[in-house]
């Protein structure tokens, strides 16, 4: 319910490899001296990563977040949301490829809604990923798997609960160290009290739909 | 290296506890959100202080820098949202006008008061039996006895800053800041009038009231009162008599009362009220007289009919210095308050965390009997979104409550 020790960990990960490649970096450009660089074209299939182990990549997303649904265990009852509006979302993750095209890493990410009466929702899930990637030059493809806890604010209460997010993208290589393109996730997003409070659980579901722009390190 | 990690492990923890404040485990939020409704209240509304409401003759009154006025109706018709607020034209300053800024409005007996002023010096008290005709009336010179001890430029005729309407009679509020001893502010005098139907007298036996402003004044009936109470921020009167000469300083009959800051006061459902800024809320019942306390500023209370028990108390909250948080009101029994989300609700939780709960309550206004009426609550909704209003409506059937507040 309350995932502190999982936060940490994933905003270490999160930061750690942009600590590393810094370091690596300069080390690079002091062992190296400057070359002329050659002119950058986005690679072809051949050339392109095929996402190897030891890779890295960031990520960042912005788009709509579409309310779907509301599932009230008590009481059986659906509700589709309607009361929310259509919101954002945005996110920000890190991956690291552990075999060919499998990845593991973390996303901590935002979205709000507002309502018809007037307040909005706004959830922030943080959460641990895994993903599959492969690639059709200049088109690349994923699949992804989060969970995670995610804190929730709504007419100035709170709420900390578990989170999952599952979907894909697929991207256009716009140059060698650039992707970008189009994902879908749906969002699970339970909200699970406890005794004595266990009647006001719920399901809840969105659809994220955003454009994504990876950045392959 | 170490320190590093100190200070990580200290942030972690520091930011594991915000977390943990911020969860509020009884409050259900898919269902809040599946509950809300959509609100239609008028523009004159949005965002705008409702300092009180109240009835004369077939019309209801809310005061906002403005008198507005509209026919009775219930929070459930339909109609409700078509029935417009018209503004009040009022005699401000010689001139039936609408360009007026209200200052205070009361109902005493069937008679409108309103202070109202076009800047900050000229200031009008005005009184209307049927919401369309106002007569002026004059206030009163400034006091004999501290007119040595003020500046030169008293004005000609005292500046009003508030009206109160108890047992049928109109007080109203006035001050003077003396600043011949320096300063830009100087020092605040308070005084308080009441209006005789000819002129105005001073509220006697009201002592050490000099420099603290004036909480309120009440009374047990508005038909015939036999105890009236008159309260400053550090001073309580109690008297029969509405001039207040036989009234002596009941302050110590409230547990520990003496030592707080008295916010506002409250006679509701036989018994008188006292609230304060840091959370007591006092009642004239039992010996020593009782002490419930909440965790927020409490402003007024009233009482309503209700199913089971057959009425409840209300109390309004307030932010201040101490408490930002989320306003709204108490509800329940006196020495069982429990806040507005909690499953007692008047109206539905979904519709009171979306209206009520989140902004200072100025007042409460409830126009009907045990088997019928219409309750409004007076809020101050601040600018942070449109779909906050000043005034809200939820009706009673003898039953049950209306499902809701509907903004006006």
């Amino acid at each position: 319910m309350k995932p502190f020790g999982a936060a940490a960990i994933a905003v270490a990960l999160l930061f750690m490899p942009i600590t590393a490649l810094s370091g690596e970096d300069q080390q690079a450009s002091k062992a190296a001296p400057p070359a002329e660089a050659p002119a950058e074209t986005v690679p072809s299939d051949a050339q392109a990563s095929p996402f190897l182990p030891g890779e890295q990549t960031i990520g960042l997303s912005v788009g709509l977040q579409i309310p779907a649904f509301a599932y009230f265990p008590t009481y059986a009852t659906y509700n589709n949301l309607s009361n929310l509006y259509l919101g954002g979302s945005f996110s920000f993750s890190y991956q690291y490829f552990i075999e060919r095209g499998l990845a593991i890493g973390g996303t901590i990410a935002g979205s709000f809604n507002n309502t018809i009466g007037g307040n909005s929702i706004f959830t922030a899930p943080l959460g641990f990923t895994t993903s599959y990637w492969w690639s059709a030059m200049p088109l690349e493809f994923s699949v992804l798997a989060e969970a995670g806890g995610y804190l929730s604010r709504y007419a100035g209460d709170g709420m900390l609960g578990l989170f999952a997010k599952a979907g894909g993208g697929a991207y256009w290589r716009i140059a060698p160290s650039w992707s970008v393109g189009l994902q879908a996730y749906f969002w699970f997003v339970p909200e699970l009290h406890t005794d004595p409070y266990t009647s006001l659980d719920a399901l809840a579901g969105y659809v994220e739909t955003s454009l994504g722009a990876v950045y392959h390190l | 290296m170490r320190t590093t990690r100190r200070a990580f492990a200290i942030s972690l923890c520091v930011a594991a506890a915000f977390l943990a404040a911020s969860c509020n485990n009884d409050y259900a939020v898919y269902q809040n959100v599946a509950k809300e409704q959509k609100q239609n209240g008028q523009a004159i509304f949005q965002e705008t202080i409702c300092k009180n409401a109240f009835r004369l003759n077939s019309d209801y009154y809310a005061a906002t820098s403005k008198l507005y006025c509209s026919p009775i109706h219930l929070s459930t018709d339909t109609t409700a949202n078509d029935i417009a607020w018209t503004l009040v034209p009022i005699n401000c300053l010689g001139n039936l006008s609408s360009s007026y800024t209200l200052r205070a409005a009361v109902v005493v007996g069937g008679t409108i008061y309103a202070l109202t002023g076009n800047d900050s010096s000229s200031v009008a008290l005005s009184s209307s039996t049927d919401g369309s005709t106002w007569t002026s009336i004059t206030t009163p010179s400034p006091p004999r006895q501290l007119s040595s001890n003020l500046a030169s430029n008293i004005p000609s005729s005292f500046a009003f800053d508030a009206l109160y309407s108890a047992g049928g009679h109109l007080y109203a509020e006035a001050n003077l800041y003396d600043t011949s001893s320096g300063g830009a502010v100087g020092t605040p005098y308070y005084y308080l009038y009441f209006y005789t139907g000819t002129g105005w007298e001073q509220v006697s036996n009201f002592q050490n009231i000099n420099n603290s402003p004036i909480r309120g004044v009440v009374a047990n009936s508005d038909t015939s009162p036999t105890n009236f109470y008159f309260a400053s921020e550090g001073q309580l009167y109690s008297g029969s008599l509405m001039d207040g000469s036989n009234a002596s300083s009941i302050i110590n009959n409230f547990s520990s009362l003496s030592t707080h800051e008295i916010w506002a006061i409250s006679y509701t459902g036989g018994h008188f009220y006292v609230s304060t800024p840091d959370g007591n809320l006092y009642q004239d019942s039992g010996n020593p007289y009782q002490v419930d306390s909440a965790s927020r500023p409490l402003t007024k209370v009233i009482s309503v009919p209700y199913s089971s028990p057959s009425s409840i108390i209300l109390v309004g909250t307030d932010t201040n210095n101490v408490n930002t948080a989320a306003c709204g009101y108490y509800e329940g029994t006196f020495g069982s308050l429990a806040l507005g989300s909690s499953s007692q609700d008047i109206s539905s939780s979904a519709v009171y965390s979306t209206t009520v709960s989140v902004f200072p309550v100025q007042n409460f206004f409830y126009d009907g009997s045990a088997s019928s009426g219409n309750l409004f609550v007076c809020i101050a909704p601040g600018y942070l979104s449109t779909s906050y209003y000043g005034l809200y409506e939820v009706s009673w059937n003898g039953t049950s409550w209306s499902n809701g507040w509907e903004a006006q």
